[in-house]
């Protein structure tokens, strides 16, 4: 690591150097760049916080003196914006290799570039994988070597600042080792800057990238880095065909992700006080008289999208209100989106050991695919079938065949047959009271579906009885 | 009493323990948890975060435990896979956090999304290396509360990742409870801050909270800065929090006994499996048949006494389990040979019926006189049907 002032030793851990870097290595003039930055901009190091992830260049929050999160390879973004979603107000900065954030951290790199949260990464693009050895990083230039690709790379690499732009990163500047003036600066607007800020910093490894490719000496391969660029501003020098610009790509002012959560957190707040004046339905008496069976089990199944879960949740709900004891389970996965579904509740004075029903005591069906696939019922039970699902079926003996889909249009509209097939089977069975799901649907409905649903559940009740 | 659903529970409990930050990635069955999360935490002022991946989610809440936040996520078989490698950091760096785990049947995508209880031992061993595996689980909608209420205070007390196993029957299930109102314990401030050693015991202080802190999964000294050559200091932090959680006994090993008194033949059940032994238990008993249902809350670390203690008293164990035999070889490892072991087992997707586990429990009993191992197999393979 070059020679520092005494100023900036203050912010160093240096109980931990020398560290683990070869002599020459670029990373310790990136973190030179870190700290000066952060001397000219009067952080406290208390406030701040390092987070890396895997490699050499992962390593460098054990080499400042603020509170460091040595994480896992790639993962190092992610660490970072649970800490700052945490803790908005501190300053957050995080150090990667190129493998790290750009191979295994691809995904979390572009992801913390879309959200806009306010950390600052640092990219120590070396070109390779040092810590591992010299294998191929996703910036190996093409045609160059490193110990996967010991005939030269023929892969095209990323240009981790344009993926970053692209992906929405709101500061965004690429710079070398070489540009030392260029470096710190980047390093401190990045971290002033409310928002996502990306400095991608070519860095030399000469213990791998350099020998491999015979770069020469570190101070030659800083000459590398110097021909292999060109500045976008001041146009210093000329430029040469495959040359990587080099400057500040972009620094615009974004909504940034922590202040944009903060405000919600506001709204949620202010929508939750609001909501709090609405009482709780008075408590129902208790539902004493037996249960037709006991434990007693029902079956709503009909097709995704006939409420055929909401049917079997409204009835748990009322008969839980008057002190039964309830479990609800319904079919889930693929099947429930079009398919055949089923929702099923057991009913009980007492607990109930075993939560699924296994032979039904009364069942609905509110279409032909469902009264052909759910099949079974306990002897002595009850089956209420709606008319249209007799389509393509033969009724059985002492089914209950009901207009329920034409009872809900009458109602004010099809949606509703699910309350309009509950109505019926608690007219029927008497397994709850109309009171009871009257206060359900108030607690588990839209304000604006109610008046239908009621119209349902009374109408229901009516064609069942 | 409320009719709420499983996975509705968790994220009540969770609030009820003071959790203040969720991160998570949608996975059926366990969304609705970081749904109910997105509608609560921000009304209260906490952080919910939807992630890239599954990866990144456990990160996150690593990241905002060390912030000083009770943190959580959930996820379901695939994501928990994705998981393991930032589990074992959490365990690495005694960071409390809680995970949440609704098993489905796989591998890979599997049965999207029946139940399963195939993710015993990934629970416990699927990160590299040795670490605390602390790991909970709940057969009821009441239960779920209280277990992830528990799994906060573990976590907390104890500084180390605590998951928490359901599934897609227990996640989905609606039943109507009361919600008790829980002590809650919270991570211990260190008396003397100027003097605090990270890693030194289970005391915590957050970052930026006025002194540097390091962090990381390197094999690390009680300051925290890496001793990654020191094998000797290595062994020593690992055995450390091995050790404390070994050490802690009533508070992390839960366990619920039904009719185990005068039992003769014993269940050992945990999770959704433990439903229908409850069932099977009565029907059992009303044939005169006297079984008996240790149900494990814990199953990590395995809550040994209570299984050696049963052992002893019983004439035969049945340890019906959705998967192909996980928890029962370390019953097994327990029992040494003790009382036979017999594994009842499912991977079709279908929660046992009561009825499967007693028929399972008479053909035993009248099957198995002499305790040899040839004879348990050929029970057990009977059993399968
Ligand atoms: C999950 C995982 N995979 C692989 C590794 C091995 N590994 C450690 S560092 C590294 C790459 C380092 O390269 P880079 O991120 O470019 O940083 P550099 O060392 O060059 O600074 C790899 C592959 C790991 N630690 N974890
Ligand atoms: S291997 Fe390369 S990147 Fe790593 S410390 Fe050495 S020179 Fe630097």
């Amino acid at each position: 690591m070059p020679r520092m002032g005494e100023e900036l030793r203050q912010y160093l851990r240096e109980e931990l150097m020398p560290g683990v870097w070869c002599p020459g290595c670029g990373h310790g003039n990136v973190l030179r760049g870190v700290v000066t930055a952060l001397d000219r901009l009067h952080r406290k190091m208390d406030q701040v916080v390092c987070v890396g992830g895997i490699g050499c260049a992962g390593r460098s929050p054990f080499y400042l003196n603020s509170s460091a999160m040595h994480t896992t390879h790639g993962r190092a973004l992610a660490y970072a914006t649970g800490l700052k979603t945490a803790r908005p107000d501190l300053t957050v900065l995080v150090t990667m290799g190129d493998g790290d954030a750009a191979a295994i951290g691809g995904n979390h790199f572009i992801h913390a570039c879309r959200r806009n949260i306010d950390l600052t990464a640092i990219v120590y693009n070396n070109g390779t994988y040092g810590m591992t050895g010299g294998q191929q990083a996703p910036t190996t230039p093409a045609g160059m070597r490193s110990t996967t690709t010991p005939l030269g790379s023929i892969e095209p690499p990323f240009d981790i600042s344009e993926l970053a732009r692209a992906a929405g990163a709101s500061y965004v500047a690429r710079t070398t080792t070489f540009d030392f003036e260029e470096l710190p600066q980047y390093i401190a607007e990045a971290i002033a800057h409310p928002g996502f800020a990306v400095v991608e910093v070519l860095t030399q490894c000469p213990t791998y990238f350099g020998r491999l490719n015979h770069l020469g000496d570190p101070a030659t391969m800083l000459d590398y880095e110097r021909d292999l660029t060109f500045p976008i501003e001041p146009m210093t020098r000329e430029q040469v065909a495959g040359q990587l610009p080099v400057g500040r790509f972009r620094r615009d002012v974004r909504p940034e992700y922590t202040r944009r959560y903060a405000e919600l957190c506001d709204r949620a707040a202010a929508a939750a006080a609001a909501a709090d004046g609405a009482t709780d339905d008075e408590p129902l008496p208790r539902r004493d008289c037996a249960l037709p069976r006991d434990p007693y089990e029902v079956r709503f199944s009909g097709e995704g999208g006939q409420g055929v879960i909401l049917a079997g949740v409204l009835l748990a709900d009322a008969a839980g209100s008057e002190g039964r004891q309830v479990v609800h389970t319904q079919s889930y996965g693929p099947e429930a989106r079009g398919g055949a579904c089923k929702s099923e509740v057991i009913l009980s004075s007492r607990e109930i050991p075993f939560p699924e029903v296994e032979q039904p005591d009364a069942v609905i069906c509110l279409s032909p695919e469902a009264m052909r696939r759910y099949t079974g019922l306990r002897p002595g039970g009850i089956r209420i079938v709606e008319e249209r699902a007799c389509l393509g079926n033969t009724p059985a003996d002492g089914d209950i065949v009901l207009p329920l889909i034409r009872t809900a249009v009458e109602a004010g509209g099809e949606l509703a047959v699910n309350v309009v097939a509950l109505g019926a089977l608690a007219g029927i069975t008497g397994l709850v009271s109309r009171e009871a799901l009257e206060a359900a649907l108030r607690r588990r409905l839209k304000p604006e579906l109610l008046p239908l649903n009621q119209r349902a559940l009374a109408a229901g009740w009516g064609v069942g009885r | 009493m409320r009719l709420i659903q499983g996975n509705e529970a968790c994220a009540l409990g969770a609030l009820h323990a003071g959790c203040t930050y969720y991160a998570g990635y949608p996975i059926t069955p366990a969304s609705e948890i970081m749904e109910q999360m997105a509608r609560m935490l921000p009304a209260r002022h906490g952080v919910f975060v939807q992630m890239e991946d599954e990866i990144a989610a456990l990160a996150a809440v690593i990241g905002a435990s060390w912030a000083g936040a009770k943190a959580m996520t959930a996820t379901s078989g695939p994501g928990f896979s994705l998981m393991q490698e930032n589990l074992g950091y959490a365990a690495m760096t005694e960071t409390p956090c809680v995970v949440v785990d609704s098993q489905r049947m796989g591998p890979s995508t599997g049965l999207p999304t029946l139940p399963s209880q195939g993710d015993v031992m990934q629970a416990r061993w699927g990160s590299h290396g040795d670490r605390p595996g602390v790991t909970l689980t709940a057969s009821s909608v009441g239960q779920v509360y209280e277990v992830t209420v528990a799994a906060f205070n573990i976590s907390e007390r104890y500084r180390v990742p605590v998951v928490l196993l359901l599934d897609a029957v227990v996640s989905h299930m609606r039943e109507g409870v009361e919600l008790p109102d829980l002590p809650v314990v919270t991570r211990q401030a260190p008396a003397d801050p100027a003097a605090f050693l990270p890693f030194g015991g289970t005391d915590f202080m957050p970052l930026g909270a006025g002194k540097p802190i390091v962090v990381t999964g390197l094999a690390h000294a009680a300051s925290g800065l890496p001793r990654a050559t020191d094998g000797a200091n290595a062994a020593r932090m690992l055995q450390r929090v091995v050790d404390r959680i070994d050490a802690a006994g009533e508070e992390i090993l839960r366990t619920r006994a039904l009719a185990l008194e005068d039992a003769e033949v014993g269940i050992i059940a945990y999770g959704i499996s433990a439903r229908p032994a409850r069932g099977a238990v009565e029907l059992l008993r009303a044939e005169g048949i006297r079984a008996g249902l240790l149900e494990l809350e814990t199953i990590w670390p395995l809550p040994e006494q209570a299984i050696r203690d049963l052992a002893a008293r019983t004439r035969l164990l049945l340890v019906p389990e959705m998967n192909l035999g996980q928890l029962v070889l370390a019953i097994r490892a327990t029992v040494e040979g003790r009382t036979p072991v017999l594994a009842l087992n499912r991977v079709d997707g279908q929660v046992f019926p009561p009825a499967e586990i007693a028929a399972a429990i008479r053909q035993a009993v009248a099957e198995v006189r002499v305790p040899v191992e040839p004879a348990f197999r050929e029970v057990q393979h009977a059993a399968h049907g």
